[in-house]
């Protein structure tokens, strides 16, 4: 009696902590990003100057954008994101900057995003040197209307509007594991990882329990 | 519970967890896979394994270079920012490039890990071949051989349970959790369910910690003397960092030699002889095949650990090494020079790394839960505190047993401590991985069934019950990671 005590206690501390870990854990901060490495830094942007890459896919859902700050600074000071299209500007927001990831809130300018490639623009309204992190050797970076050329590409991220939670992710994941997986499975290779490590833990937690009691050698 | 239950259990829960592993994380994003997976590709389509003298020759094959650039890999490798872009249009683009057949023979060159001893790779080249038989496609290559890793991990699991079933005998209760909190552990799974040499290396190590333990609580015979032999010849040419834990085991070979000449009152030959004579004949068919058939060196060295030094050598200094040593292992003193770059290699290398970093390096768990782990770790450590005070004399006539198994963790620091301390002075950077102390997975597994026995008849098997579902919860969280790491956002 008692250790089916123990076994149900411990079963239900695993679902527990299992659950936890699914509900509680935030799961996607980002809901995309223009897939540049913040490898070094690649354009300095100077007091009032203005860092902008062209050709972007800006997503409807994204309502935030980080960048990538190198360097340290003692005393941060401001920078002004903004997305713009055709020379208007779409979004736009201002945070503080400081060395690591910097996330913008944005607020829309206009009420419909227009379709097509965008372009990002990082504005230093502070009155230090800022350094925005990307890879070099590909893409462009012009550094105030007219200005410097930069033949690089700065990190963007698209931080998700909320934090939300594994619950709900279950269905999208699966989806994507049918791609470039072990094929004969198809979607059901995700619940069949998860069913196996269920399972794993099942068998884990009864050994356990029913092992506790066993005769000393 | 038996003791065969008890280590089947071991061997299937474990095995279970690996394979989860190993169907989540994504094709070669595993320390070097594409580069472990070359070398296997290598011997099981060309009969040879990479030579460090084909340095014209690529290090992944036509067909490995197709998979590891159009899965994805290549391009979230190292970027926290990228997410395999898994969609139709890619699934497309590699089916199309694999329909052009392209070659998997003209790769496994020098840089697919050619200096490393061939044991693991010629062993995972049979199921490769059985893939390869039953007509899987490229990517189910890769999960054969996977699979073959899960085996391993399995069975060290399954060493451990045995090892820490010699070391604690008389606490039962502590057997199956130690065992199963060892072979769960997140990173255990990770590496253990990829291509990579340590699958091996690791198997064999637990396998010679739980023969020894065996030797020393019932006596040396032909059977643990061959187990031991054999056990100890195959880490050797898994992976070099064996060899650090070789003075050890001669060191307990000599004692368990001795004890059983006092208790007969004869010498044991037949002892001494599998001893000598099964790593002699491991030896000879390994000289035989990598030297005579395929004109190896004897003992290459290994890239990484066991490599030939590429520092500057006015840099390096015996002094500089041992002031190294102690600053991975110990905070640095004030009046050391720091090697380190400000860091603590011990945390944040090998403690974090052994905790969990998954990928390339490239992804982790938050702080706190290093910190919970941690704390977990020095409650266990009192636990083992409380079981050694408690036993008292009985240590003093285990000590030939633990002096051996100090004997064979200070060779396997010293042999990792070498490479790394090259590394640092060649390129300022980290060399030393959490995966790098799987070969004393059984220690920590007999200090976890320690640790439970300090809580007492009453509570053990609270507290083992604990443990493993602690265990559960981080294995649970890493595989999460993984899915967020490359599948979400």
């Amino acid at each position: 009696m008692k250790r089916v005590v123990v076994f149900a206690g411990a079963l239900s501390l695993t679902v527990a902590g299992v659950a936890l870990i699914v509900l509680g854990s935030s799961g996607p901060d980002l809901i995309g990003s223009n897939g540049v490495a913040p490898v070094q830094p690649v354009v300095a942007v100077g007091p009032t100057q203005t860092a902008c890459m062209a050709d972007q896919n800006i997503d409807r859902a994204v309502s935030h954008l980080a960048v990538e700050i190198g360097g340290s600074q003692e005393r941060p000071g401001e920078l002004r994101a903004s997305v713009r299209q055709d020379g208007r500007t779409l979004m736009a927001g201002v945070a503080s900057s400081r060395p690591g990831r910097v996330p913008f809130r944005l607020l829309k300018t206009e009420r419909i995003l227009p379709p097509g490639p965008k372009t990002v623009c990082v504005t230093n309204l502070g009155i230090r040197r800022v350094e925005l992190l990307g890879i070099p050797g590909a893409g462009e970076i012009r550094v105030n209307r007219g200005g410097d050329r930069v033949v690089a590409r700065f990190a963007i991220a698209y931080p998700a509007d909320s934090d939300p939670t594994w619950l709900g992710q279950g269905g999208p994941v699966a989806a994507k594991f049918k791609f470039l997986r072990w094929a004969p499975l198809g979607p059901a290779t995700f619940w069949a990882a998860l069913a196996l490590a269920l399972a794993a833990a099942l068998l884990a937690v009864t050994a356990t329990v029913i092992g506790s009691r066993g005769e000393p050698q | 519970m038996s003791v065969r239950v008890g280590g089947t259990a071991c061997f299937v829960a474990v095995f279970l967890s690996a394979l989860a592993w190993s169907v989540t994380n994504p094709p070669f994003l595993a320390p070097d896979e594409p580069l472990h997976f070359a070398y296997v590709q290598r011997i099981a389509e060309t009969g040879r394994p990479p030579s460090s003298s084909e340095v014209g020759r690529k290090a992944l094959s036509s067909e490995a270079e197709t998979l590891f650039s159009a899965t994805g890999a290549a391009g979230v490798l190292g970027n926290r920012l990228a997410k395999l872009p898994a969609n139709e249009v890619q699934q497309e683009a590699l089916d199309s490039q694999l329909s052009t057949k392209p070659s998997k023979r003209d790769g496994g060159g020098a840089l697919a890990y050619a200096n490393s001893p061939p044991g693991y790779y010629a062993l995972a080249a049979l199921p490769y071949l059985a893939a390869e038989a039953l007509g899987t496609s490229p990517l189910g290559v890769l999960a054969f051989v996977r699979l073959f890793s899960c085996l391993l991990t399995a069975l060290t699991a399954l060493f451990v349970f045995l090892f820490v079933r010699e070391l604690v005998p008389s606490c039962p209760a502590a057997w199956v959790p130690a065992a199963l909190s060892v072979g769960l552990l997140p990173y255990v799974g990770f590496i253990g369910s990829s291509v990579n040499s340590d699958a091996l290396l690791t198997a064999a190590a637990a396998a010679t910690f739980a023969a020894l333990a065996r030797s020393f609580r019932r006596g040396i015979d032909g059977t643990t003397a061959i187990i031991i032999g054999l056990a100890a010849s195959i880490g050797v040419v898994a992976k070099p960092t064996f060899l650090g834990l070789l003075p050890g085991v001669v060191l307990g070979c000599g004692f368990l030699l001795a004890r059983a000449w006092r208790r007969r009152g004869g010498f044991p030959l037949r002892e001494l002889a599998a001893l000598i004579a099964t790593p002699a004949a491991v030896g000879a068919v390994y000289l035989g095949v990598t030297v005579g058939l395929w004109g190896r060196p004897v003992l290459p060295a290994a890239s990484g650990i066991g490599a030939a030094s590429t520092a500057d050598p006015a840099a390096k200094s015996f002094k500089g090494f041992l002031s190294f040593l102690l600053q991975t292992w110990l905070p640095r003193p004030p009046f050391l020079t720091d090697q380190v770059q400000g860091q603590w290699p011990l945390n944040e290398n090998l403690f974090k790394g052994f905790v969990g970093r998954f990928g390339w390096l490239d992804y982790d768990f938050p702080q706190w839960v290093y910190r919970l782990v941690l704390l977990a770790w020095l409650v266990l450590l009192a636990g083992a505190a409380r079981s050694a005070y408690l036993v008292g004399k009985q240590l003093r006539g285990r000590a030939s047993e633990f002096l051996t198994y100090l004997v064979m963790t200070l060779g396997l620091i010293v042999v990792i401590a070498v490479p790394s301390y090259d590394y640092r002075l060649t390129t300022g950077f980290a060399f030393e991985q959490g995966r790098y102390l799987f070969p004393l997975l059984a220690l920590l597994g007999g200090l976890y069934a320690l640790g439970i026995k300090g809580f007492g008849p009453r509570f053990a098997p609270y507290a083992g019950v604990a443990l493993v579902v602690a265990t559960i919860c981080l294995d649970f969280a890493g595989l999460f990671q993984t899915v967020a790491r490359y599948y979400i956002g």
